[in-house]
């Protein structure tokens, strides 16, 4: 019996291309929820942050999945890396103590927060760059 | 890098066999639709489907798709 539906290399390009404008639109559709909740109603973070959370956990999987599947995110090295890391660790802190001025004493913690996400998203990029070139250069010896 | 578009002769051979679209179609395992877009120039198939058309109209892969302007 045929099948009502047939998927074939054209049909899947098309999916393929309507999941990524789909989701492009939900990820900008959600951030903009977020700035209209935060900017315009004025409400506290915990009325969006949620949606926060869904919103960056969909953007990072996307673009780790991604940049892992094509292999193509350059290696960077150690020295390079710390010298990345210091810069934008100083960028980040300044421009927050400037906008924000300095924590409280109580709440001394957040002064980690720029040392600390910097290190997570650098040492996600090298994660994901390893394991992309890694793969794409088993796939070839195979 | 310059995008190259792609000619084709697939509707004369698929005609010269005494296919139709859809038996084309059903024989390297695509839609119909698939078929008329690319002997209309609308779509350009990969290259496993290039070859899976060349079989089964018994013509060679050169004779059934080119690079705009180069014949």
């Amino acid at each position: 019996m045929k099948k009502s539906i047939m998927i074939d290399e054209r049909t899947e390009r098309a999916n393929g291309q309507i999941s990524f404008l789909v989701l492009m639109l939900t990820q900008f559709a959600l951030a903009g929820v977020i700035v209209y909740k935060r900017y315009i109603l004025g409400l506290p973070q915990e009325a969006y942050a949620e949606i926060s959370w869904i919103n960056f956990s969909s953007m990072a999987l996307y673009w780790a999945i991604r940049l892992y599947l094509s292999g193509i995110l350059p290696m960077i090295s150690i020295k390079k890396m710390l010298g990345i890391y210091i810069l934008l660790v100083a960028v980040i802190s300044v421009l927050t103590y400037l906008i924000r001025g300095w924590p409280l004493p109580e709440r001394w913690y957040e002064v980690l927060y720029p040392a600390v996400g910097v290190a997570v998203i650098l040492g996600f990029y090298s994660l994901v760059a390893y394991l992309g070139k890694h793969r794409i250069e088993k796939i070839i010896s195979e | 890098m310059e995008e190259l578009d792609m000619e084709n002769r697939v509707k004369l051979a698929r005609v010269e066999k005494g296919f139709t679209q859809e038996q084309l179609a059903d024989l390297v395992g695509v839609t119909r639709q698939t078929i008329g877009l690319i002997e209309a120039g609308k779509y350009n198939p990969t290259l496993k489907l290039c070859l899976m058309l060349a079989k089964v109209t018994d013509k060679s892969l050169d004779e059934l798709f080119w690079i705009k302007g180069e014949r």
